[in-house]
């Protein structure tokens, strides 16, 4: 395996709304290699989308990620900081979450890049999408001609940023240039827009979604980011329009070598792209491990729910086996001290109402699970009765 | 066998654009959306039929226009024998009473202000629900019972009667959906989407209700959804459409296990697989995008796309070089090539030149290649278009017109089904009857 180009460990992202605390994220661990595609699987409501906004430092009020570490590898970076906050640093990792915002912020476009389900939102309507991707080609070129825009001393992350406002508030463009306009025809080209050139004169309207969804990697891509985060990309695309997109990111992922972090409802696109994968329930992620863990051998009863609940193509029929009820609340006040599936979960036992650490599962090394199925045995003589339950009714409330 | 329940024929539905008063004074004429072109399907009782196909292929036009949601611009649907577009007043309420839809969006397609026992109630009322008079019990006593029995049919509790909609979930909303579609009883229910707005192990929950009902009450289904894997998974017999058209339809095994249309195929393989292999599944996916259906291609309408598009006989060129030729020909006729763009781009302005670099910079970017004499021959054609002879352009290569994109594929019947495709025997004499799609018209019409 590649070396790790990202750590998270016990992060926690809150929202304090008017209802009451709601955790989104809880206490999430999980090591993405350079180079590899990690896949984080989930329902709506499970935090998987959080946990990415969380990494790029999007998360809005009310929400705060309250606890946890980020760290990244980025020997320059360590090297630059390690002076003015050494308690960020460690080796060649830097924990994003202990380094000014400032910083935080220049992070974006170079080290991390993200693309949403929703390409519309990451556009501006009344600029050329060419333009626009120059744009972000040179919010990068500065970054790169000056060092210190990465590193801590105020001065210099103040530059780069005042370069990035600058060029975000001022008509754009007088500071784009012949050559990053070349570079966007490049970018679009290589997401495979047809006649680039031509495309690049367009506003978004003129865009199809699937071209869209495009652009927005291409714009991503514009940063040469160590780690693009891709949240639903294909989401709102129609499955031929899907299936060229999978194709470009895992083109791209090849040649330069670019660790993606996936976020997906879907586990047919799972399988296409991940290396390894996460699999998140009410903002825990209850089992990770190789594609093959997960999908062949998974001990927690929601991977297993998850992947009996999928009509595959390849069936005849029969019955879909549901996970009866449905995700529970996430306010911490409702959340209670057991493992959160239980109350949905077949195989709940009495010991479920204590909260399972994580265990090692059975699968490759790196596979382990947040249920104590994968330390002992289920046992039908432990089940919970159904009057446990009684108060939350079998249905999906 | 007994007659089918429902048979669709020949059936258009146009939206028409630039069609206002002003429009017209201005003698602009109104340009027809195709949605939905000319289909011929029929649906048996107890059975499900399925609708696939991607977004704008029109078929949630399709299902709406079968009810009479919309009225139809052309042909006719036969609901247990009569006309859904002859009918009177009463026989249409009839047909209203028989006939219920569920759709997509169970977030919008309730009305916020009703609970949801309103909202069940609401067909029954406006049916003047139960037929006749019944001294006994008033006839708000038995709507408000048989409520009850349809939300506990449907995995809701009766007491949630006075709840309102932003109180339950997604699957639950779709389930009051469901429970009013199946208030009066119905024989036949179009299921638009009905699971594409919700998480999947909900979605399982709502299949296998949908499953259940459909046994108990032998209701009949057309299910339009864009989902090949819900579709497989509950559909008997399936259609698959591309802009407004039927190319492929037959029992979902046989569809699904040998489709016959290059289109068919390309979805099928496009979708992935729920399995650790699937990255090293190969995948040849599809280029470009779907056309407008304002103006849809002729001939086949999946041939901007299609992997398999048939040269003429007598050109001796690969496939690949052939779709290269087809991409610039349609482009000829769409007078879609940007020269002043392109001049700008390669910083050149001997027109002479300039071809030959498009033809390199074309070839470029769709990683094609051509060879000898097409290469010549396009070349060709691109500098006679930059001198803005459009027409002689499209003449220069009127020699690869394809049989594809001159005359519309019938269905044919092929490995228990029918697709349109020339790849498969076209019967003689189709040329004449380019729109017709191969349907024995129904006896007794016109
Ligand atoms: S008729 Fe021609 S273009 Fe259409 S699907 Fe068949 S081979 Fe392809």
């Amino acid at each position: 395996m590649t070396e790790d180009i990202l750590k998270i460990s016990d992060l926690s992202t809150r929202f304090f709304t008017s209802e009451g605390q709601v955790n989104a994220v809880e206490r999430i661990s999980l090591n993405v290699g350079e180079g590899e595609v990690f896949g984080i699987v989930g329902e709506s409501g499970s935090g998987k989308s959080v946990t990415a906004l969380s990494i790029v430092d999007l998360v809005e009020s009310p929400g705060q990620i309250t606890s946890g570490s980020i760290e990244y590898r980025n020997a320059e970076l360590a090297d630059a900081l390690e002076a003015d906050y050494p308690d960020a640093v460690d080796g060649e990792f830097v924990d994003v979450l202990s380094v000014p915002e400032s910083v935080r912020r220049s992070l974006r476009g170079p080290s991390f890049s993200m693309i949403f389900q929703d390409p519309e939102s990451s556009f501006n309507p009344s600029v050329t999408v060419g333009e626009q991707i120059a744009e972000a080609v040179e919010v990068q070129r500065r970054a790169r001609a000056d060092p210190r825009s990465t590193r801590a001393r105020t001065q210099g992350v103040e530059y780069s940023l005042s370069g990035y406002l600058t060029s975000a508030l001022l008509p754009s463009k007088r500071f784009v240039t012949t050559e990053s306009k070349e570079r966007a025809i490049e970018l679009l080209e290589m997401v495979g827009i047809p006649d680039p050139v031509k495309r690049a004169e367009e506003y978004p309207h003129q865009y199809s979604g699937g071209m869209l969804q495009r652009a927005m990697i291409a714009q991503a891509l514009a940063g040469e980011p160590d780690v693009l985060i891709a949240d639903e990309p294909t989401t709102a695309l129609d499955v031929t329009i899907q299936a060229q997109v999978l194709d470009i990111l895992s083109e791209l992922q090849r040649e330069v070598g670019m660790t993606i972090l996936l976020i997906t409802h879907d586990l047919g696109v799972v399988a296409r792209m991940c290396d390894r994968v996460g699999v998140m329930y009410a903002g825990e992620i209850v089992e990770q491990g190789t594609l093959a863990d997960i999908f062949e051998e998974n001990v927690h009863p929601y991977t297993a729910g998850l992947l009996g609940s999928v009509p595959v193509l390849d069936d005849v029929g029969g019955r879909l086996r549901p996970i009866e009820g449905n995700v529970p609340s996430l306010l911490d006040s409702e959340m209670g001290g057991g493992c959160y599936f239980a109350d949905r979960c077949p195989k709940a036992m009495e010991e479920c109402l204590r909260k399972p650490r994580t265990f090692d599962g059975p699968g490759s090394d790196d596979h382990v699970s947040m249920c104590y199925l994968a330390d002992h045995p289920y046992e039908e003589g432990e089940a919970l009765s159904d009057e446990h339950f009684e108060s939350t009714g079998g249905d999906d409330r | 066998m007994t007659d089918p329940l429902l048979e669709v024929r020949n059936l258009r539905k146009y939206f028409f654009e630039r069609d206002s008063f002003l429009d017209r004074l201005l003698g602009d004429d109104p340009v027809a959306v195709k949605a939905v072109d000319g289909l011929n399907f029929e649906i048996e009782r107890g059975e499900t039929l399925g609708l696939v196909g991607e977004s704008g292929c029109g078929k949630s036009t399709a299902g709406e226009t079968v009810l009479r949601l919309q009225e139809a611009t052309e042909g006719k649907v036969y609901f247990d024998g009569s006309n859904v577009y002859e009918m009177d007043t009463t026989e249409l309420q009839e047909f209203r009473r028989r006939a219920a839809i569920v759709f997509q969006d169970p977030f919008s397609s309730l009305d916020p202000r009703m609970t949801i026992g309103e909202t069940v109630r609401q067909p029954l009322d406006v049916h003047d629900w139960p037929p006749g008079d019944d001294h006994d019990r008033s006839k708000r006593e038995r709507r408000t019972e048989r409520v009850r029995d349809l939300l506990n049919r449907v995995g809701l509790s009766g007491d949630q009667f006075d709840r309102y909609p932003h109180e339950f979930s997604g699957g639950q909303r779709q389930r009051i959906g469901i429970a009013r579609a199946l208030a009066l009883n119905p024989d036949f229910v179009v299921l638009d989407e009905p699971t594409s707005a919700l998480d999947v192990s909900v979605q399982a929950q709502i299949l296998n209700l949908l499953d259940d009902l459909q046994s108990e009450f032998g209701l009949t289904y057309l299910l339009v959804s864009h989902d090949l894997s819900v579709i497989r998974h509950i559909c008997d017999r399936v259609a698959v459409m591309y802009l407004g058209e039927i190319v492929e339809v037959g029992p979902s095994r046989s569809l699904f296990s040998d489709p016959q249309h290059p289109y068919t195929k390309a979805l099928l393989e496009s979708v992935p697989r729920v399995d650790v292999g699937e990255r090293e599944r190969d995948v040849d996916t599809l280029s470009g995008e779907v056309p407008s259906p304002r103006n849809p291609p002729t001939g086949c309408r999946f041939r901007t796309r299609c992997p398999s598009v048939i040269p003429p006989e007598d050109v001796d060129i690969e496939q690949d070089e052939f779709r290269t030729v087809q991409t610039v020909r349609d482009r000829i006729r769409n007078r879609d090539v940007d020269l002043s763009g392109t001049k700008e781009f390669l910083e050149t302005d001997e027109t002479d030149d300039l071809a030959d670099r498009i033809v390199d910079t074309m070839l470029d970017l769709e990683e094609a290649a051509l060879s000898e004499p097409h290469r010549s021959r396009v070349r060709e054609a691109l500098s006679v278009a930059l001198e803005d002879e459009w027409e002689e352009a499209e003449k220069s290569l009127a020699a690869y017109e394809s049989v594809c994109e001159d005359v519309t594929p019938a269905l044919q019947e092929r490995q228990d089904h029918r697709a349109a495709c020339h790849l498969l025997d076209q019967p003689a004499g189709v040329e004449d009857t380019v729109t017709d799609s191969g349907f024995t018209p129904r006896q007794g019409d016109d």
